[in-house]
């Protein structure tokens, strides 16, 4: 129905204009950062996933957020380097080294991959802490790192003193990101992605480049991961190795995974979620890991498609009740 | 030759929490990410019991191993069987465990290290070398635990089972071989195993809620090294994983042996990515 398109296209501008808006209602600093925080939880929950659909589960997340950061924070401390000319080559720097190190590992499959870019991950973070000193400040990082500078419009300038700016900025890179993401997944290369993940060797037997089209895949999540370290570096103003773990890497996974690997709309959900849970359980220090633990756990028990299940689940639910009530027999449901 | 005695132990520990793990993946075919909590519930219990309340060391290792053997086969049960092997839920509940586990022990233990007062006093020269009795009682019990297993898997009917289990699980169970109990079963033994572990080393170490994330990982490399699934292959990676840092420890800063190990443990993957003498990942499937 035309009907329906409409909606589905206005829904997500209503959303982004309202988001926009959210500074008019509030400037209390906590509320943007979380916003800010769920924003950029987006970007990394929709980069990992797009991976994902190639069938990897990528968990080398933060080294690549960690390559934007440091080549930031290096180019913006040591040279007057205007921090716009970092953006693209954070995520170029981001994207190159995705694509030579992806080469070799994006052949391996399955549990194996994640273990390797489990282990990737340490070795970036350890390489940013252990060569280097002098420029990469070793295990105290970086620090001082200013705000991007100011944008001259003419009129007036852009500058970057408040939360407010970081919160429109955070939103200008959101905004794309998704975009990015859920275009490619949408298009013929997505669907080339879907495929691989389905059946390699059918794709391979079909001519498809298949380590052709998974090093894209990873190339174009780990850039994104390091346009989110751009921004992170004069955000955060310090960044230091403990930053930049594998447990961070992992919970965009987990961001990713509670929220639905099966549609676009999981790891937004999860990242919201899931970063809304964190900051809630901050008000409870010393539960709070146990809390997050039993919603994890719980959560997948009774949903393991994820929380983008949940409609389904609860349509099937209404279904069962209804037939029980109309007395009839059931065959067995295939959600048993 | 002290190298080389490192080296020994370093592999021995290794392999406990190895061989537990791989026996997990080889037949219930999940990353058993608890395995480290299991390590500290083994200390905690021989804390509690041997250091607390004064019973014997002995029984209280043979207690922890015991008891949680049996919180592995609970977890299984209500935990892993409701998800019938699928493995991306399964991976997000083991980690929700983790988080667990550790919360609770923080809460019932404190955030403090505690200390456990050593058993085994004195200590022996061996050529030319020094070692703590403790140490050498540590790497034999170790070594026979070990030994035990590997007499199980190879003499017994039920460790012909495991085995055949790992090796294809549609042919296994239409040899008749009862699932449910393989995976009671294995999670009963590399919980024990990692139990052993952690009740060995908790006089040597210091006990805390969090003690069991690093021996995992660790574990975890030795596991992706050797192979997944495949006994040997784990007990192989605890060899080379235990010696490669016992010598570059000799060498080298503690941060730069973590890099080494897992760049070995990348570039082995990467030519060989099923690890050392592991399962090919196509059987997974």
């Amino acid at each position: 129905m035309i009907r329906g398109t409409w909606l589905k296209y206005i829904l997500p501008v209503v959303v982004v204009i309202l988001l926009s808006l959210v500074p008019l209602v509030t400037q209390k600093p906590y509320y943007l950062h979380i916003l800010i925080v769920i924003f950029l939880s987006i970007v990394l929950t929709t980069s990992v996933w797009l991976i994902f659909t190639t069938g990897q589960v990528n968990n080398a997340t933060y080294g690549f957020v960690a390559i934007g950061a440091y080549l930031t924070a290096v180019l913006v401390t040591r040279s007057q380097l205007n921090s716009w000319l970092c953006l693209p080559l954070a995520m170029a720097a981001a994207a190159i080294f995705a694509a030579l190190i992806g080469i070799p590992i994006l052949r391996i499959k399955g549990v194996y991959f994640f273990l390797v870019t489990f282990a990737l991950a340490e070795v970036m973070r350890l390489a940013f802490a252990g060569l280097w000193p002098d420029v990469l400040g070793g295990m105290g990082g970086i620090s001082g790192i200013h705000a991007p500078n100011q944008i001259p419009l003419g009129f007036t300038n852009i500058i970057f003193g408040s939360r407010v700016s970081f919160y429109y900025l955070a939103l200008a890179i959101m905004v794309p990101s998704v975009l990015i993401v859920y275009g490619l997944a949408r298009s013929r290369i997505g669907l080339i992605f879907r495929a691989i993940h389905a059946s390699d060797k059918l794709c391979e037997s079909s001519g498809i480049n298949i380590i052709f089209y998974k090093v894209v895949a990873f190339a174009v999540g780990c850039s994104l991961a390091g346009l989110v370290g751009w921004f992170i570096a004069p955000y955060w103003r310090v960044i230091t190795p403990p930053d930049f773990t594998f447990a961070h890497s992992l919970y965009v996974l987990v961001a990713m995974i509670v929220g639905g690997v099966g549609s676009f709309f999981g790891p937004v959900a999860g990242a919201i979620v899931l970063t809304g849970l964190e900051e809630y359980l901050i008000a409870f220090p010393y539960y709070s890991k146990l809390l997050y633990g039993l919603v994890l756990i719980v959560v997948l028990l009774f949903l393991p498609g994820g929380l983008v299940s949940l409609p389904r689940k609860i349509s099937s639910w209404i279904g069962r009740l209804s037939s029980l009530g109309r007395g009839q027999k059931r065959a067995v449901s295939p959600e048993d | 030759m002290e190298v080389f005695l490192g080296g020994v132990m370093l592999t021995v520990i290794y392999a406990l929490m190895a061989l537990g793990l791989t026996l997990v993946f080889g037949i219930m075919r999940i990353i058993n990410f608890p395995h480290g909590e299991k390590y500290m519930l083994g200390s905690f219990v021989v804390y509690y019991l041997f250091a607390k309340w004064n019973i014997s060391y002995i029984v209280s290792v043979i207690v922890a191993i015991v008891a949680v053997a049996i919180v592995g086969v609970i977890v299984e049960r209500a935990l892993y069987r409701p998800l019938k092997g699928n493995l991306i839920p399964t991976f997000i509940v083991a980690l929700g465990l983790v988080l667990v586990l550790q919360s609770l022990g923080l809460i019932w233990f404190g955030g403090s290290d505690r200390d456990i007062p050593s058993y085994f006093h004195g200590i022996h020269r061996i050529f030319g070398a020094v070692i703590t009795t403790e140490r050498a009682a540590i790497m034999l019990i170790g070594i026979a635990l070990i030994v035990v297993l590997v007499l199980f898997m190879q003499r017994t009917k039920l460790g012909r089972a495991m085995r055949c289990v790992t090796q294809d699980r549609t042919a296994a169970s239409l040899v008749g071989i009862n699932m449910e109990r393989m995976n009671s079963m294995s999670m009963a033994i590399g919980c024990g195993l990692a139990a052993a572990a952690g009740a060995l080393l908790s006089p040597m170490l210091y006990v805390n809620p969090y003690m069991g994330s690093t021996p995992v990982i660790k574990a975890l490399a030795v596991v992706i090294l050797g192979g997944m699934g495949s006994l040997p292959g784990a007990a192989l990676g605890a060899l080379v994983l235990g010696f490669a840092e016992a010598l570059s420890s000799r060498f080298f800063a503690s941060s730069v042996v973590a890099v080494i190990v897992f760049v070995l443990v990348i570039v082995v993957f990467i030519f060989r990515p099923t690890g050392l003498m592991g399962i090919s990942a196509e059987l997974q499937e």
